[in-house]
């Protein structure tokens, strides 16, 4: 674990485009209207000037809490996250391209950006420098930190359908794995990655050893895969078991792995309207699924504007939230499951039509800690 | 359900398919969903009532009956509860119940092929709403379709619904690899057997057992045409629900092959927000002109396609001005005319020149000249971000103003120095450097240095010593 002097004179908060000096003070800015931020909760200063596309807190070996945010306007934000739900802008970076996926080294002293330029550099927080570490050859939808026994390296998956990890340290990857089909997500969570491709493909991988695949598992929803998170088996702690797969059509499957029978794994619908107006119901895409780490619960963000807790093992919701303007683009918990972090940006799940680029985008944070509780059986 | 004999078949909706357990159900149903007026909210006895009430008391014309299948949906059809309904709909619904019914029997345990196929006649009729084992649509009612306040998931999370036909596929697989569970294989202890034998690890997260693919999962796969994403798989997964079935949608895509994929729904009463070609919404999104731009350092305002190049960019032409001629000096003619084929194609393409150079450089790598691997990697580390080329320009010359920016990282990436080449394997060991010439040809430039740099220090032994650790 590396001692990082995160000195405030490393980072020079002018960076982020807005005023220099970060807000002070309590998270809620009085000009934000109550309607954006129905829920009320903590808002993130300096927020990004286009969507934000990724979101990731610090891990546990570093103690305070970081957040960056990797968002359409090409450029990777980091910000302090303070117990009281103060944020401090601390440094920023620009990539080539809008951000597609954010990563932590385990170590919590670089941040792994994957880019529409087709690269993913490696942000080091504390030289505040970047550099290449991964390159395809269409853009890079998602990057993993590995950290195994025996090797560390980053998966990155792409549009160019292939499956790439990388020792950092090399210029070419250390293995290409070919996809079915462009990599739409990813997630991992050592020994187990599992990859939801266009066209519904879903393969899973083992890492021990050596990346390879697992296996390919028939798709449980029929509809285009937007957003995969693995869990693990005993509440968050233990290894992992299976993953929840959310779609466009707001729809989530629970998957597991092994199933101990084959009602163990289920769909669940979500985000979606009330069928009142004209009885039409409208469905919008799930755009985000994380786990908590501690309870085990999940959280579901969707286009409708609303994030959702989940409790997967008695089946039930746990709560929903109010709607927000626009439709919540991701979602994030900090390492000990204290805070969930959700993005309220626009997604582009209506169209270029509704793109309003004079709409503020807002990262709002969450004390969750009890809300996503599990309901005992 | 309290009687073992019911009528017949349960009455069931001409409208939207859904089967009730009474028949006043059903037309409480049918009063509430099909003949609703949606300015007045009175509730009409049939589909022409409707239709009249409308025009004489609002003076609104409707052509089709709410929140009904498209195939169901003609106002003038006289329907009350289960009279009235064509006997050819009567038959079909027959043929599909039975089909259901023999499907449910063998629950999760078979593929539903033969039943889906049979349901889908045409595309008239909607696949039935997957049943699940218990068959009665009680259970599914909740699942099916708004039924009153739908609110997603209040409360438990429903019946599992439409999981079981899929179950068929991952029933299958749970049942071979839940035998070998037990017996994990005697440990092929993970890391030190190449896992591409037949064991993988013997992890319980991964059943030794079958390895790969299920026997569902290859066959749907592999063959599985792009355009349909949301049709109905032809191996036998019903739909979900009513609500969103998309099989008949997807089969006038058949023919075009060309087309992209739509993502559609079937049913009257839902749609989903979302562009319909099936692409992701990044994937639109980054087709934008505005997302359309050259990789550069400028900030927030830059979002025009283009404007102004950075620093980097500005270098990067005559950098590949500089490998072109590199590559005309390169002692192999062939060599030289991959290069070319390999740079040329970049300043064609748009603006990632580096990392457009990279993307030659693999595929090139595994078949031809592997020589170009070197250059072409060595362009993959430009930008003078990557710690392992400055290191490498060092020694060559002094005068790296980029790798100044990255000297923190130096200390780390000395190590890996050698390990650098290390990663380029298909080097031929051989004395094939051609950019040897390229030294000379770039300057100041960081970037290429550090590959060509390299051949000409390390040759052959390079190669063998100390190699990035892999996977061990």
């Amino acid at each position: 674990m590396v001692a990082l002097p995160y000195n405030e004179t490393m980072f020079n908060p002018s960076t982020f485009g807005s005023s220099g000096s970060s807000f002070t003070g309590f998270g809620l800015s009085t000009t934000t209207p109550a309607t954006a931020n129905p829920m009320k909760d903590f808002e993130v200063v300096n927020p990004p000037d286009d969507s934000v596309q990724c979101m990731a807190f610090s891990p546990p070996s570093i103690p305070q809490d970081f957040l960056v945010a990797g968002s359409w306007d090409n450029n990777v934000r980091c910000w302090e996250v303070q117990r009281d739900g103060k944020t401090i802008g601390k440094a920023q970076q620009t990539m080539g391209g809008p951000v597609m996926d954010v990563a932590w080294h385990d170590d919590g002293s670089k941040v792994f950006m994957a880019s529409a330029d087709k690269t993913v550099h490696c942000w080091d927080l504390g030289s505040n420098q970047k550099m290449q570490v991964a390159q395809h050859d269409a853009p890079v939808k998602t990057v993993h930190w590995i950290k195994a026994p025996t090797y560390s390296c980053i998966m990155t998956g792409s549009w160019d359908k292939t499956l790439k990890f990388w020792d950092t340290r090399s210029a070419q990857p250390i293995m290409t794995i070919n996809l079915p089909e462009r990599c739409y997500c990813a997630d991992v969570e050592y020994p187990m990655a599992v990859v939801g491709t266009a066209n519904r493909h879903l393969i899973v991988y083992q890492l021990e050893g050596q990346p390879q695949e697992f296996k390919q598992i028939e798709s449980p929803l029929k509809y285009q895969h937007r957003c995969v998170a693995i869990f693990k088996d005993k509440k968050g702690a233990g290894a992992p078991a299976g993953f929840a797969l959310g779609s466009v059509e707001g729809r989530v499957a629970i998957q597991y792995i092994v199933a101990a029978s084959p009602r163990d794994n289920f769909t669940f619908k979500c985000h979606r309207s009330n069928g009142t107006s004209n009885g039409f119901q409208d469905i919008y895409a799930v755009n985000d699924i994380k786990f908590h780490p501690v309870h085990g619960t999940l959280s579901t963000v969707g286009s409708d504007g609303r994030f959702s807790f989940w409790d997967k093992d008695a089946r039930t919701k746990l709560k929903n939230s109010e709607a927000m303007e626009q439709p919540i683009s991701c979602c994030a918990f900090s390492h000990n499951g204290q805070i969930f972090a959700y993005a309220v940006s626009y997604d582009w799940s209506k169209g270029h039509e509704y793109f309003n680029p004079q709409k503020k985008n807002y990262i709002f944070l969450r004390s969750c800690y009890d809300e996503l509780k599990p309901r005992s059986r | 359900m309290g009687r073992k004999k019911k009528k017949q078949t349960k009455p069931w909706c001409w409208y939207c398919n859904r089967e009730f357990d009474d028949e006043k159900i059903l037309i409480q149903h049918q009063k509430a969903k099909h003949f609703k007026c949606h300015i007045c909210h009175k509730k009409l006895y049939t589909g022409p009532g409707l239709s009249i009430h409308c025009m004489q008391v609002h003076k609104e014309t409707i052509d089709k009956v709410p929140n009904a299948l498209p195939n169901r949906n003609n106002i003038e059809i006289e329907i009350y509860g289960m009279e009235g309904i064509p006997e050819e709909d009567l038959k079909e619904h027959e043929r599909q119940r039975a089909g259901r019914m023999g499907n449910s029997s063998r629950r999760q345990e078979e593929e539903d092929d033969e039943d889906s196929q049979s349901s889908l006649p045409g595309q008239s009729n909607p696949p039935p709403p997957a049943v699940p084992s218990q068959g009665p649509p009680g259970p599914m009612g909740p699942m099916m379709g708004p039924n009153g306040p739908m609110m997603p998931m209040m409360g438990p999370m429903g019946p599992m619904g439409h999981m079981p036909p899929y179950m068929g596929g991952h029933g299958m697989m749970a049942g071979p690899m839940g035998h070998l569970g037990p017996m994990p294989p005697p440990g092929a202890p993970p890391g030190t057997t190449p896992p591409s034998t037949s064991q993988p690890p013997n992890k319980p997260l991964f059943p030794s057992a079958v390895q790969q693919q299920t026997t569902a999962g290859n066959s749907q796969i592999g063959p599985v045409k792009p355009a349909f994403p949301a049709y109905s798989q032809a191996n036998g997964q019903s739909t979900p629900s009513t609500q969103a079935s998309s099989t008949p949608s997807g089969l006038p895509d058949k023919g075009e092959a060309k087309k992209p994929a739509l993502i559609t729904t079937v049913s009257a009463n839902s749609r989903i927000i979302h562009p319909e070609e099936d692409i992701s919404l990044e994937e639109k999104r980054a087709g934008m002109p505005r997302y359309q731009q050259a990789p550069r350092a400028s900030p927030l305002r830059a979002r025009a396609p283009a404007p102004a190049p950075p620093p980097q960019r500005v270098e990067s032409p005559p950098e590949e001005r500089r490998m072109k001629m590199a590559r005309y000096s390169q002692a192999s003619a062939t060599a030289a005319a991959m290069a070319m084929g390999g740079v040329l194609t970049h300043p064609a393409g748009v603006r990632p020149t580096h990392p457009g150079v990279v993307v030659e450089a693999p595929p090139m790598v595994s078949t031809i000249v592997p020589t170009m691997v070197t250059t072409m990697s060595s362009g993959m580390v430009p930008t003078g971000h990557m710690a392992i080329p400055v290191s490498m320009p060092a020694i060559m010359r002094p005068n790296m103003q980029p790798i100044m920016t990255t000297q923190p990282m130096l200390s780390a990436a000395v190590p890996a120095v050698s390990a650098m080449p290390g990663a380029m394997p298909p080097l031929p060991i051989g004395g094939m450097r051609p950019p040897i010439g390229l030294p000379q040809a770039l300057p100041g430039h960081g970037q290429m240095a550090p590959g060509i740099a390299a051949p000409p220090m390390m040759g052959a032994p390079m190669m063998g010593g100390h190699m990035i650790p892999r996977f061990r």
